[in-house]
């Protein structure tokens, strides 16, 4: 029995004296909020930029009011992800953390030469979660990271509510690690990624040093194959994909005002559906494409358009389903141009006939560029917003 | 804990055990029964010897006609005025008025007294010294007549006591506000009036070999469990000490794990409290001078129990339920979670929270243990700094110490505010949990010293240390967690909700283990139902 | 009658809850992405088979251990098999029990590892959940059972949070196409979820002290029946939410934590909480293989006590279980595909053959 004390005295003296390994205290991690991966200029390395949060400025700021950035932007090369991190530790001297990362910019350079082990490096990882958005931009990551973005503080944040904003007008999807690799899992599915570009002559002061005078604008899509970057998608063909894939879910399409051919009016997109039946008949294979959309009247140049005649809206239901299906043809002839499954079609016809499958698996990189694939288009005008009548001049 | 209680044991053995002389434990200390003669004189002096020359030890001899008596008592605990106009006049006077009935022999003149006397409600013949010197000392006054052997106990008490008042510790919004005093009578008058019951049983004892303090078991019959019952009494025949001076003491030799930080025994101040505990299956321990009154077997749940829960609608008292469960959380769980999210794992917080915190943190010189720990330690200070103060200067202490050190240290930087904020959370927590702050304290500090070590992993293994040893617990053979492990569905209308009195049905079936059913065949309350019984406001019409 | 060690009766609901705790916190966290290494995303049958397989082992469990009241399998192998063979075999019992929960140990281990603390030394999470659950084993059987109905509530409930947080991300997609190459693929999964659900064998050393031992068999499909459930919920959320990624992940379920993101990032990073309650689940596995292998190696060697043992043990299991395996790999590896055919054999074979063998012999069903 004295023994029994003797061990629980050893027990907690050994935890006491020995203890406190993983031990980083909040304020001594360099906490990333973005992590940025670029082709080095020197050969075969690749350099990585993270964006790492200043809490001290973060306070100070909310002292002082108005927004001051609060991060600060680290870069340095090494053979692959973990060895340049570890080489950056050197510069930023805290423990990274990479548990609140919320978006990984992939530079066009490497993104060509394969982003898996990038991939490999955040599932793999004890801290980043699979929800990390990730991003490709044409272009360096070093320099999106590097761009103040000036409606938030942590700028990591702000370029990811910019994808969340534009995924909810379908200029571009917003994917995370998980939706990638889940991609990647599939043998015919093709990954994508969300596009960014620097866009914006804005004219600033010269002696503000890290800004090039650029902002990072999302729009379009990145398109794999594997882990290879092979193309792009507009943000045409992006919406086109994502009516496919029914992650539209909100808003614009510009049609031809049905009074007068040459003024415009814009319709919100407030639901989109789509489903993708396969069908294999003869040993080919149809896909078909169902897209069904409903929308209100956003937008209307004061012409004499009768929206509330009998009729009217079917026509204007009629172009905006025009438009939808350009879309979504576009978005097809990219694909198959890529040859690149971006919609899942071969899953689909996986999941439907399991059985013929494995012969057409094998073939799909010759059979998708050639795919039958048909688009039923469904669009419907629900509301026409607080006026029945534009007001128009006069009248 | 049991190694710690094992070694406890050996050291007690190694001391030379107490003289076990034949203590007889109704009889008290005296080794054997001195008898009383019939001889006054002889008495007076048995008991002069006994008492020595105390100061308020009165003799007052007189005649009773022609026979010799005298009267014993002690001052300051009997009541003279009444000894004066009760016993002492109408044996001087009415006695010598009664003259003219022939008094035969001694034993004739003690019933005489006894039936034509005698003005006073309660006496008892007493024929041996040290039940004569037991009365005594509880505030009897001793009427000896020569030539009789027997003499009269004849209640007297009227010392000075603190009036029926309100307990500062149980105070309450809502119902009954008095409290138990320190009058062992009055106490048990309060409980009888709250049950009138034959089936309420109030069992005498003395304890104590010097200070021959009463007290008093109380249960009610056919409720309570008899093994519980019989427990409760072996437990207390077996204490062997010189002195009870409160009901503490009674519970440090009666309680189930005197190593445990958790108290195996509950008190109250308030009869209606105790009544409720007795109504439930508990067992009750009083004590003469004290007004803390034991209840038992006390279970884990009553940590969370408080009168008015059961006084107020069933919503109010589930609300409080969940409050003091979140009371009991925090204050035993913040500062270790404060400490491993800080140190350990950051991400768990949303990440303006994270950076917030992180920014309030910079430049702060303490770990975040070494932090809460002095603060913690230096909010105990000023809580037991206040505690005994007259209430100005408490709040003089309260109000220094909050706001001025606290205040300066975050502005200085010495301590961080989340810092500050966690430890006063803790403090106010601890509060809202009825009186079981050293407890919580302990448990504060064990799990944050385990947390310092290896962050949540090393929290958990804490946690589920303290919860072994709660389950393990027992009180008076009832599992001290229960009703919650054992899981107990029923029970759990009364700790995780106070359920509506209607559909309460049962006690608690581990305590009341014979008689369960505590409500009749009520079903849920409701307006009457069919045409026949329209309610007093009568039609709406009628209204209109 | 032979000195039963242990003077706890614990009721028949806390045996139920403590068999759930026995198979639940590894089966949940190993066997999706073991069983969908092979069964994809038919998984979920697997799944529905295993839960069969683990009624009927446990229904030979029960049969077996209600025949002889108030004995172990340590004490009525002698019976069936007579003494020098029935001791050899019952020998097997407690060496199981000890390497069975060294391999548990291991497990968790590395569990805290890999996805909390990669600094830490693995030493320090053994020490720890050895030392805490051998305080429960020294301290006895009713505490274990009771802490339990403690901590398997919470369990439970944290388990369906992180599926119920997670109801919005399926994928329904991800199920199709069902029974994709026939029914072989999931029965090949289902292979290495066999020893988990065999882990109803320890029962064959509880079964004297319930309170009433002759509902063993319903305690056990009962419990099977909430493992096989609550199996099911997490399978078929991992494969709505992962699809294809559920077999290449350590701790799938882990990852689902991860994925939770509610309220503007508020209820984020659950993780956490998983390790808060894993441990505690953990501890209770771990808890319940310690007390069998202590009361087991004590009946073997007819002991009037177990609890010297549980230092001595606890110092075994802790030593064993950092040396037996060099790492992870050789851990997952031995686990999917060395270890359970002779799991099984001592976790069902054995049990059968002396059921079977007692009831040709005629030894034992009688009431005594």
């Amino acid at each position: 029995m004295k023994k029994a004390v003797l061990v629980i005295l050893l027990l907690g003296s050994m935890l006491l004296v020995t203890g406190c390994w993983s031990w980083v205290e909040i304020e001594n991690r360099a906490i990333v909020s973005a992590l940025g991966v670029d082709k080095a200029a020197e050969g075969e390395r690749l350099e990585v930029t993270v964006q790492i949060i200043k809490p001290g400025e973060i306070q100070s700021g909310a002292q002082g009011g108005g927004i001051s950035p609060a991060v600060a932007v680290y870069s340095d090369s090494g053979y692959d992800l973990a060895d340049a991190l570890r080489n950056l530790g050197r510069q930023v001297g805290r423990k990274l953390t990479f548990s609140k990362l919320t978006v990984l910019v992939i530079g066009e350079g490497i993104a060509g030469e394969g982003t898996g082990s990038i991939m490999d490096f955040i599932f793999r990882h004890y801290e980043p979660d699979l929800r990390v958005k990730v991003i490709v931009v044409r272009g360096r990551a070093k320099e999106v990271l590097e761009t103040e973005i000036p409606t938030d503080k942590v700028w990591g944040l702000g370029l990811d509510k910019l994808v969340e904003a534009t995924r909810l007008h379908a200029r571009a999807p917003a994917v995370s690690v998980l939706d990638f690799l889940k991609a990647v899992s599939s043998k015919t599915t093709s990954p994508v990624a969300t596009g960014m570009e620097m866009a914006g002559e804005k004219k600033k002061p010269a002696e503000e040093e890290v800004a090039p005078g650029k902002k990072p604008v999302v729009t379009g899509t990145a398109v794999f194959k594997d882990y290879k970057l092979t193309g792009w998608l507009d943000e045409t063909e992006t919406r086109g994909l994502l009516w496919i894939k029914g992650e539209v879910e909100g808003g614009v399409i510009v049609i031809p005002s049905p009074g007068n051919q040459s003024r415009l009016m814009a319709l919100e997109i407030t639901y989109a559906r789509s489903k993708i039946e396969p069908q294999i008949k003869d040993g080919r294979i149809i896909v078909t494409v169902k897209i069904s959309e409903e929308g209100n009247i956003g937008e209307v140049e004061p012409d004499n358009v009768e929206i509330d005649k009998p009729g009217t809206l079917e026509i204007i239901e009629a172009r905006k389903k025009k438009v939808i299906e350009k879309e979504v043809l576009a978005a097809i002839a990219r694909a198959q141009e890529l040859n690149a499954d971006v919609f899942g079609f071969g899953e689909a016809v996986r999941r439907k006939y399991p059985r013929k499958w494995p012969q057409y698996e094998k073939k799909w990189e010759e059979l998708f560029p050639l795919l039958d694939i048909r688009v039923e288009v469904e669009a419907k005008i629900r509301r026409v917003g607080l006026i029945k009548k534009p007001i128009i001049p006069g009248s | 804990m049991r190694s710690i209680k094992y070694l406890f044991r050996l050291w007690r053995k190694r001391k030379p055990s107490k003289t076990k002389s034949g203590t007889d434990k109704t009889g008290g200390p005296y080794n054997q029964v001195q008898m009383l003669s019939p001889d006054l004189s002889v008495n007076l002096k048995m008991i002069r010897e006994k008492l020595g020359n105390s100061m308020d030890f009165i003799i007052r001899e007189f005649n009773i006609g022609k026979t010799r008596a005298a009267l014993v008592c002690i001052d300051g605990l009997v009541d003279k005025e009444m000894i004066e106009s009760h016993i002492l006049q109408p044996m001087l006077i009415y006695a010598r008025m009664a003259e003219p009935t022939p008094v035969k022999g001694e034993k004739e003149l003690l019933k005489f007294i006894e039936d034509n006397t005698l003005t006073v409600l309660d006496y008892q013949e007493l024929s041996s010294l040290d039940k004569l010197l037991d009365k005594i000392f509880s505030g009897y006054t001793i009427l000896i007549i020569d030539g009789i052997a027997v003499t009269l106990a004849i209640e007297t008490i009227g010392y000075e006591a603190r009036d029926v008042t309100e307990p500062e510790t149980e105070s309450v919004v809502r119902g009954p506000r008095e409290g138990f005093t320190e009058r062992l009578q009055v106490n048990i008058a309060l409980l009888r009036r709250k049950i009138k019951s034959p089936d309420l049983r109030l069992e005498r004892m003395t304890l104590g070999e010097v200070t021959r303090t009463d007290i008093c078991i109380a249960y009610i019959r056919g409720i309570a469990d008899d093994k519980i019952v019989d427990e409760v009494k072996k437990r207390l025949q077996r204490i062997e000490i010189d002195g009870i001076l409160e009901s503490g003491y009674i519970e440090g030799f009666i309680e189930d794990a005197p190593f445990s930080l958790f108290p195996t025994v509950g008190n109250t101040e308030k009869p209606d409290v105790l009544a409720g505990k007795l109504l439930e299956g508990r067992v009750a321990i009083f004590v003469d001078g004290s007004p803390m009154v034991l209840t038992l077997p006390y279970l884990f749940m009553e940590n969370l129990q408080a009168s008015e829960d059961y006084y107020s609608r069933w919503p109010s008292g589930s609300i409080s339920r969940w409050l003091r469960f979140l009371a009991i959380f925090f204050t035993t769980l913040l500062p270790p979670l404060y400490v491993a999210v800080i140190s350990y794992n950051p991400e768990l917080l949303p990440t303006i929270l994270m950076i917030t915190v992180a920014a309030s943190r910079a430049g702060i010189p303490f770990p975040p243990v070494l932090e809460v720990t002095l603060l913690g330690a230096i909010f105990e200070i000023l809580r037991e700094a206040g505690v005994r103060q007259p209430r100005p200067v408490g709040q003089a202490v309260s109000i220094v110490g909050v706001l001025v050190i606290g205040q300066a240290a975050i502005s200085a930087g010495i301590v961080s505010a989340p810092g500050v904020m966690i430890v006063a959370l803790t403090g106010i927590s601890s509060f809202a949990v009825p009186a079981q702050t050293a407890a919580y304290v302990f448990i504060r500090l064990f799990l944050l010293a385990l947390t310092a070590t290896t962050g949540f992993f090393g929290l958990t293994i804490g946690i589920i240390i303290l919860l072994v040893h709660l389950t393990s617990l027992r009180s008076f053979g009832v599992p001290y967690m229960s009703p919650l492990a054992p899981i107990n569905v029923a029970g759990w209308k009364d700790l995780f909700l106070r359920a509506p009195w209607w559909a309460m049905v049962g006690r608690p079936a581990v305590i009341a283990r014979q008689n369960r059913k505590r409500i009749g065949s009520v079903t849920m309350p409701g307006p009457p139902r069919g045409k026949a019984e329209k309610p007093l406001g009568g039609e709406d019409e009628d209204n209109a | 009658m032979r000195i039963m060690l242990e003077g706890g009766v614990i009721s028949n609901r806390q045996a139920t809850l403590l068999v759930v705790s026995t198979i639940l916190p590894t089966s949940i966290m190993f066997l999706p992405a073991l069983i969908s290494g092979e069964a994809k995303q038919d998984a979920w049958i697997s799944i529905i088979i295993l839960t069969a397989f683990g009624v009927l082992v446990g229904l030979i469990i029960a049969s077996l251990g209600t025949r002889f009241p108030g004995q172990t399998i340590i004490h009525y192998s002698e019976d069936i098999l007579g003494r020098p063979l029935g001791k050899a075999v019952a020998l097997i019992y407690p060496l199981f029990f000890i390497y069975i929960n060294a391999f548990i140990i291991r497990e968790f281990a590395e569990f805290f590892i890999i996805s909390f603390m990669p600094e830490t030394p693995i030493s320090v999470f053994i020490i720890g959940l050895v030392f805490v659950a051998g305080y429960a084993v020294y301290s006895g059987l009713e505490p274990l059972a009771r802490i339990n109905e403690i901590i398997l509530p919470l369990v439970l409930i944290l388990i369906l949070l992180i599926v119920g947080m997670n109801l919005l991300q399926i994928d329904t997609n991800s199920f199709f196409p069902v029974l994709e190459k026939g029914f072989l693929p999931p029965l090949k999964g289902a292979y290495p979820g066999l020893v988990f659900f065999a882990e109803t064998m320890m029962m064959l050393m509880f079964i004297p002290y319930l309170r009433s031992p002759s509902g063993a068999k319903r305690t056990i499909t009962l419990a099977v029946l909430i493992l096989g459930f609550f199996q099911l919920l997490v399978t078929v959320m991992l494969i709505g939410v992962f699809g294809g990624l559920v077999a290449g992940m350590s701790f799938p379920l882990l990852q689902l934590a991860r994925n939770i993101s509610l309220a503007r990032g508020i209820f984020h990073r659950m993780e956490h909480f998983i390790l808060v309650i894993w441990v505690a689940g953990g501890f209770i596995k771990v808890g319940v293989f310690y007390y069998c292998a202590v009361l087991a190696t004590a009946q073997w060697l007819n002991l009037r006590s177990y609890k010297a043992l549980v230092p001595l043990i606890g110092v075994l299991l802790a030593v064993l279980s950092v040396i037996l395996w060099e790492n992870v790999v050789q851990l997952s590896h031995q686990i999917a595909e060395v270890v359970p055919p002779y799991f099984l054999t001592v976790e069902v074979a054995i049990p059968f053959i002396l059921l079977v063998l007692a009831w040709i012999r005629g030894k034992g069903g009688k009431r005594t």
